[in-house]
């Protein structure tokens, strides 16, 4: 049964001299300044200071210090690379902090199969590159890829630009090596196909860390493409951009990637030191990119080009080589970067609409933007009608971060009240666990809790997300009594 | 105890006046057939206050075999819950009740040139929501994954009778739990699925069949691997190895013209010039999609024994041989459709008279045990559980959460209890089970098999 204990601030704390005991010295730390640097992950507007920090560096001694944490009823937050946007990772009061980033080991890789085992720790990218070699790659290719890890990937059910043909993190990830909330370790999914029982693995895929602890998966591999082929097409007009997208998608065309960046975060990439050639007066830039067969690719892309052309698209660039293509797509993967030259904080949010909603959103973020008086710049995958409305502003003005805060409320209702849903692919976290009644009714929400109960009966595993802060508390006192 | 007039007449109220409600004679099996989703939830409630098992029409164990067990069994079927709720094409979704045929949606899709790329058993007569419950698939799942992946979002009722939403109309979500999902493949043993929302995808405008006679299976799931590290992606690549031809390896390509033709003649040095008409390339994958309905088994009285064994590609010729051998013990020769670039294979053989498939399964498993890995399951006959430990059951903290999962869904047990090797409730009568001296059988959900530990 979980129980709360004083909040101490060094190694007295007898929680972290068991922690030290089991883990060894430079793998606990619980003094101020070590835990200044984990107040946040990338969502900045929340912070928490936690109690304790912990780095193990096998499945074990996270099982060891779960247990631990466990028997004092310390809450436990799991922490990849701390890159998540909805503040997943954000310490809860009187908590433990999991790093994983020591967990960064390639364990195997079978090219036979088609699927490599890694600890949770690995960075995204790294593993393309290392599995590169046998003409494999990992298809998740969140923007953060660069320095986001697998674990964090699992926790979001992270996508990313090629998500779009691919699926994001669940469709790639065979099984999990999962540490419960009471220390004991569990295989969730199978690298056999067909494992018997419920599909808790897919469950587990997207949870946020709110059931456990993953420290290790079979991930799918996907042979490299043959050729892609890359484009940017200017539009004068947002609404032009959609609708070509519309078009491309309804031709039955299957792009790999499909992404608009507007007007305004052109602007901030040209700026920037990611800057990549986009033109500067257009209203919307689409990036395109098609792979496959050398013959299916290039008939794609003429059809993808004459629709671009058919909706006002002009001087459409195409990638004749791979530093070309590196080119256009450094901007789009730079795109929340290049927003730190527009104002010292930015708030990324994430919504989705039904494709076919893109337009009406999207004016309907201007004008909230317009009327809160805050700066908005979007950029998006579109084929996936997953928006990414980002607002800059500066975090040490108390007046505008509560208009910034109003703005990102009145967006997302506008999301579900045009049949979309909170979050594509970063997560509910602590961002968004106050809308989520927008969604789902008092039934649904209490079928959550029941799930999340049956993998963590003591309530330990990253409160306070996900669910609402309300609904969070009854569970709690439900379990205590 | 049997079905009062009073509870009868309450389930018929729900089953609504276009609906069905209708007792056996001897009062212990109620068939029931609401035509709205309130109706079905509030059957659901009904049997939880009154303990009575509901079995979905799902599984060939139905309700008459889970009379032998119960005093009371409400058959539900969700048939007259049919019907598209809402198609949208430019955004490639669609919305329908769980009682719509496959075939339904299908055609609806159609219209659009667009389609749901499954292909389960049965020539598209299984509803929706038999598909999902099963995360049923054919062979076209080497291409496009099982239903799951298509899987947006669900409207379910729970035994308590409450109804539940989630997921959406959006391709992409990351929003709360994903309980959608989590019922493909359940069997309706946590909830019962009254509404689905799926991903469609463009219907490829072109098809290639290509199919090649082997000398064995060894050398058949060699070429196609081979076939499988070609650059190309087939929408479907199997071993049919049964008992009325040759073996053959069977190459589907689907997509454009262009990109059908091309990778048609790159799989030719691995498979020659062997593109068949379009005609015996759709009865090649129909056999492959109804594996183990093979006409030869279908005669009165030899139902077959199918079993599902669940590998790898690197394992699944040693998984098929050890299985193989096992199941000649009881049939000689072991048909097979075996696809191997997803490491799953079908085994069947016709079902001899006094054959017990559960011994074939639970030697099988242990073959597979041996090996290192990989899972097997009885297709057909469907395969109930008793309280019998589970020989494959492969991690006792995960049983433990599925377990708690089933508990906190269905207390009772009410919801086709037997389909998943879950423990019975504390009170070992409920739900409404005779006691043992009346009991003609053992149990279907037993009350020994306890989890482990969280």
């Amino acid at each position: 049964m979980a129980h709360s204990t004083p909040v101490p601030t060094s190694h007295a704390d007898p929680v972290v001299q068991e922690l030290v005991a089991a883990l060894g010295e430079n793998s606990v730390a619980a003094d101020r300044d070590t835990l200044l640097a984990y107040e946040c992950d990338g969502l900045a507007l929340y912070k928490q200071r936690p109690r304790m920090v912990i780095w193990p560096n096998s499945t074990e001694q996270v099982s060891a210090a779960v247990r631990i944490l466990h028997r004092f009823g310390v809450p436990i937050v799991p922490r990849g690379a701390g890159t998540g946007l909805s503040g997943g990772a954000t310490p809860v009061e009187n908590g433990a902090l999991i790093q994983l980033s020591r967990m960064k080991r390639i364990l195997d890789v079978n090219p036979t199969d088609r699927m490599a085992r890694v600890e949770m720790g690995v960075i995204n990218a790294d593993l393309s590159a290392h599995v590169a070699r046998f003409g494999l790659a990992y298809a998740p290719d969140p923007s953060s890829q660069t320095a986001c890890t697998l674990g964090g990937n699992v926790a979001e059910n992270a996508g990313g630009p090629h998500c779009y043909k691919y699926g994001a993190t669940s469709l790639h990830v065979l099984s999990l090596k999962v540490v419960l909330s009471n220390g004991n370790i569990t295989e969730l999914g199978s690298p056999d196909a067909d494992p018997i029982g419920y599909d808790l693995r897919t469950l587990f895929i997207g949870s946020e860390g709110t059931l456990g602890i993953a420290t290790e998966a079979w991930v799918r591999l996907i042979p490299k493409p043959e050729i892609v082929e890359t484009w940017l097409a200017p539009f004068a007009s947002m609404d032009a951009a959609c609708k070509a997208v519309s078009s491309i998608v309804a031709s039955g065309i299957q792009p790999a990637a499909i992404e608009i960046l507007d007007d305004r975060t052109i602007a901030a990439i040209e700026a920037s030191v990611f800057a990549a050639g986009y033109p500067l007066d257009a209203a919307a830039v689409l990036l395109v990119e098609v792979d496959g067969a050398p013959i299916e690719v290039g008939r794609d892309g003429e059809r993808i080009r004459g629709i671009c052309q058919q909706f006002g698209a002009l001087n459409i660039q195409f990638a004749r080589d791979e530093d070309e293509r590196k080119r256009l797509w450094k901007g789009r993967k730079g795109a929340f970067g290049a927003m730190g030259r527009v104002a010292p904080d930015l708030y990324v949010m994430d919504c989705v609409v039904p494709r076919s909603k893109l337009p009406a959103a999207l004016d309907a973020i201007r004008e909230i933007c317009d009327r809160y008086k805050v700066r908005n710049a979007n950029v998006f995958h579109a084929g996936d009608g997953n928006l990414h409305p980002n607002i800059s502003y500066d975090g040490r003005d108390a007046d505008e971060t509560k208009r910034v805060l109003a703005a990102g409320e009145e967006i997302v209702k506008m999301c579900v009240a045009l049949g979309g849903t909170l979050s594509g692919e970063h997560g509910i976290g602590i961002e968004k666990n106050i809308y989520m009644p927008l969604v789902f009714g008092a039934g649904e929400l209490d079928a959550f809790a029941n799930l999340r109960r049956a993998f963590d009966p003591d309530g330990l595993m990253n409160p306070g997300k996900v669910m609402p802060a309300a609904l969070c508390g009854e569970i709690a006192g439900a379990m205590k009594r | 105890m049997k079905f009062t007039d009073e509870i009868a007449e309450e389930i018929k109220a729900a089953a609504g006046k276009t609906g069905l409600a209708r007792v056996t004679p001897d009062r212990r099996i109620l068939h029931a057939a609401p035509v709205t989703n309130e109706g079905a939830a509030l059957i659901l409630k009904i049997a939880t206050r009154e303990r009575i098992v509901v079995r979905t029409r799902l599984f060939p164990y139905g309700a008459e075999e889970s009379a032998q067990f119960h005093y009371r069994v409400i058959q539900l079927d969700l048939s007259r819950l049919a019907g598209v709720i809402e198609y949208s094409p430019e955004d490639f979704t669609i919305h329908v009740r769980a009682g719509t045929p496959l075939r339904a949606i299908q055609e609806a899709a159609a219209a659009a040139s667009q389609w749901l790329p499954v292909d389960p058993p049965a020539d598209n007569a299984l509803s929706i929501g038999e598909v999902i419950a099963k995360n049923e698939a054919g062979p076209r799942r080497t291409g496009y994954g099982p239903i799951r992946d298509h899987l947006l979002g669900a409207v379910i009722a729970t035994p308590n009778g409450n109804i539940l939403k989630t997921g959406g109309a959006v391709v992409k979500s990351a929003t709360g739990y994903d309980l959608h999902r989590l019922q493909a493949g359940a069997l309706e043993s946590l909830a019962v699925g009254l509404e689905y929302i799926l991903r469609l995808r463009a219907k490829p405008e072109a098809a290639a069949t290509i199919a090649v006679e082997c000398q064995d299976r060894g050398t058949a799931i060699e070429k196609a691997l081979r076939v499988r590290d070609l650059i190309d992606h087939p929408a479907a690549l199997f071993i049919i190895s049964d008992l009325v031809g040759p073996t053959r390896v069977v190459v589907r390509y689907e997509g454009s013209q262009a990109a059908v033709d091309v990778a048609t003649e790159r799989a030719r040095p691995v498979l020659g010039p062997n593109r068949v008409e379009p005609a015996e390339g759709d009865k090649l994958l129909m056999a492959a999609r109804d594996g183990g309905l093979e006409p030869g088994f279908r005669t009165p009285g030899r139902s077959p024994i199918t079993l599902r064994i669940g590998s790898r590609p690197s394992r699944i010729q040693l998984a098929l041989h050890a299985v193989t051998l096992v199941m000649e013990k009881v049939h000689k020769p072991v048909a097979a459709c075996i696809h191997p670039s997803i490491g799953v294979a079908d085994l069947w053989i016709p079902k001899p008279e006094n054959a017990d498939p559960r011994q074939i399964l639970n030697e099988a498993r242990a073959e597979l045990m041996k090996l290192g890995g990989g899972f097997a399951r009885l297709r057909r006959p469907f395969e109930t559980h008793g309280g019998e430990p589970q020989p494959s059951w492969p991690d006792s903290a995960a049983y433990a959460v599925m377990a708690r999962l089933k508990q906190s869904s269905d207390p009772l047990q009410i919801l086709n209890p037997g389909v998943l090797p879950f423990p019975a409730p504390a009170d070992a009568f409920a739900p409404d089970v005779p006691p043992p001296e009346q009991a003609p059988a053992a149990r279907p959900s037993g009350a020994s098999a306890q989890p482990a530990g969280h």
